[in-house]
């Protein structure tokens, strides 16, 4: 009946409203088939945004487009459902199949999709990278690890996508465009560390979990902060690849490089000191195998210059803190 | 009560998106185009990397363009004194365009004469062709302008060419065989490209258009008009039936059919007039073909 009386637009908010429905019923009465039957509505709506909702052209004159002020409140839906699904009697069938988490998902996922159509191109991974930083602060303000698995797989489609879209796929002739060179790639990478501090923090809570099996999901419970920073730095690291200028990449490898060992230092990581050393190594590898004989003469003298003095102040850190570095290593 | 009060709060933001969607006087047609657009725009941005590696020059792009445009040439009717002075006219207007593109490619504009081809599409090199249909439906020589910058940009930024390259690698084809290149049809250009690349190549357009001295309203007019007549045209499913015999024969005709919404565009076109000033009180150039 919803599906042939309300508007096409109309269809899949109409049938989160039903789920939601059912699923107060289910919860109230303590029905799990009401509830079970909620859950399948509310996956329909889910998938139906996909035909309508998401496409729906935003018509000169409205403020709002449509695909927000459709999709948004079956997200919100969603989340309050999962919201009160946090509370023991709520679901107990969650032990042996969890509908917390799907829904919990729906209500990301929703959100991360509305975000793709919504946001110009080449702006999708900062939009990603904002909802990273709302759901790692969620993961710690309300304890809950769903919200980290969530952020970590944006962050892996935040990079997917960056270097298909806005590094390799970006336009040939965008040198002058600071939108679709660095700027927003600059932006991303930088709000992806910004999420570092509550990594370290997530890091401790769920230090003391036990083991879980998949590598994933360790990597994802136990070392926030490892995927946190490596994919900035891929980010940061390609971009200077790809869209600076040749005769710069190499000075910007190398400055890139030392302000990873500092970070490294500051924060006691190994793999960060790691990583910067190594990413210095690659400096003098390049210097040597080719820009030393195909550079131009001011960019090699530039280049030279700044990386003998950045080799110079890694190397003096490393002598003064000889003792913190053999005791971190 | 806390929760019955924020049970209360979702409710009504339900409520008033729905009477908002209920009573929007635009019918949004059911279809699978985000799905397709997602599959188009990721499939484009994967194809990029290896074509960037494997650039064919210039020299080798005008050579392919030159034998794709004979070929579609000697399938076209040939061209009256009436339709010979149409085309003269589309090539003074696309020259004084493609003087602003940013490859030195010696561009040129062909016209089909079939009042029933409302499009226009680009080779690789450098030929554009136009449809008589899409001309008959121009008011302005600003919207020309408009459209024949959208296509020169296709060409400009290797939209074109990385279509017979991605066509060559699928098929094994040779670029070098002439034979080769006529196992290329031509609606591989005509149905369109990715939603990022045809909303680079309006916003590319329209600049060109622009910097070339022509009016940023001829977009303006020419998409609201497209938008006036999608919504028009576009078949409306009236129930579930409908949307689902609708949604089948749009999702076997538009893999490829992924030129983003006339109202996108028209939203692009006004952003980028706002955000590089471009005029739009010029007055408008009339549109004389003959």
């Amino acid at each position: 009946m919803l599906w042939s009386e309300l508007q096409p637009l109309s269809v899949a908010l109409g049938l989160a409203v039903f789920g939601l429905a059912l699923f107060e019923l289910g919860h109230w009465r303590n029905l799990k088939q009401i509830r079970l039957q909620g859950y399948s509505v509310l996956i329909a709506a889910f998938v139906r945004i996909f035909f309508v909702n998401l496409t729906a052209a935003t018509l000169p004159g409205e403020t709002i487009s449509p695909r927000i002020y459709t999709v948004a409140p079956i997200a919100l839906i969603y989340f309050f459902i999962w919201a009160q699904m946090q509370s023991k009697t709520a679901s107990p069938e969650s032990s042996r199949w969890s509908p917390t988490d799907l829904i919990g998902y729906l209500g990301t996922a929703s959100i991360a999709a509305l975000l793709y159509f919504q946001v110009p191109g080449e702006w999708i991974i900062f939009a990603w990278a904002i909802a990273v930083l709302a759901l790692m602060t969620a993961s710690l303000l309300l304890d809950k690890e769903i919200f980290l698995h969530q952020s970590e797989l944006l962050v892996a489609g935040i990079v997917t996508r960056a270097l298909a879209h806005n590094i390799f796929g970006g336009s040939y002739f965008a040198a002058g465009n600071w939108r679709g060179n660095i700027g927003i790639l600059s932006l991303t990478a930088g709000l992806l560390l910004l999420t570092l501090p509550i990594s370290f923090r997530l890091r401790v809570r769920y230090a003391v979990l036990p083991n879980p099996s998949l590598l994933v999901r360790k990597l994802a419970l136990r070392h926030p902060e490892q995927i946190l920073f490596f994919a900035p730095l891929v980010l940061i690291s390609f971009m200077i690849a790809v869209k600076m200028n040749p005769g710069m990449v190499t000075l910007s490898w190398g400055v890139e490089g030392v302000m990873v060992i500092l970070l490294g230092l500051l924060v006691s990581q190994r793999t960060y000191r790691i990583t910067g050393l190594s990413l210095l190594l690659l400096c003098v590898a390049k210097i040597v195998v080719r820009d030393a004989w195909h550079l131009g003469e001011r960019d090699r003298y530039i280049t030279f210059i700044v990386l003998g003095a950045a080799l110079t102040l890694v190397s003096t850190l490393y002598g003064k803190y000889r003792e913190t570095v053999r005791r971190l290593l | 009560m806390k929760q019955v009060l924020a049970f209360v709060a979702v409710l009504i933001i339900a409520g008033v998106s729905l009477y908002y969607a209920q009573h929007r006087k635009y019918a949004d047609a059911v279809s699978a185009n985000a799905v397709v657009d997602v599959a188009a725009d990721w499939q484009r941005d994967i194809s990029r990397v290896p074509m960037r590696i494997t650039r064919i020059s210039d020299q080798e792009e005008k050579r392919i363009g030159d034998e794709l445009a004979q070929q579609y040439k000697s399938n076209d009717a040939a061209l009256n004194p009436k339709t010979r002075a149409t085309e003269h006219y589309i090539n003074a207007v696309g020259g004084r365009v493609a003087a602003h593109a940013k490859r030195r490619l010696p561009f040129r504009f062909h016209l089909v004469s079939d009042n029933n081809l409302i499009n226009a599409f680009a080779l690789p090199g450098g030929h554009i062709f136009v449809g008589q249909g899409l001309l008959d439906r121009m008011t302005s020589e600003d919207e020309l302008a408009f459209v024949l910058g959208h296509e020169i940009e296709h060409i400009d930024h290797y939209h074109a060419v990385e279509r017979v390259q991605i066509e060559a690698q699928l098929k094994n084809l040779s670029l070098e065989a002439v034979a080769s290149l006529a196992q290329i049809p031509v609606t591989l250009w005509q149905i369109g490209y990715s939603k990022d690349e045809e909303m680079e190549a309006d916003r590319e357009g329209l600049l060109l258009a622009s910097a070339s001295g022509y009016s940023a309203q001829g977009a303006v007019n020419l998409l609201e008009r497209w938008t006036r007549l999608r919504q028009e045209y576009v078949i409306h499913a009236e129930n579930p039936t409908d949307e689902l015999s609708q949604l089948a024969i749009d999702s076997l005709t538009g893999y490829f059919r992924t030129h983003p919404l006339p109202s996108e565009r028209l939203a692009q076109a006004n952003e980028v007039i706002a955000q590089d000033h471009l005029p739009v009180d010029k007055p408008l150039k009339s549109f004389h073909a003959e």
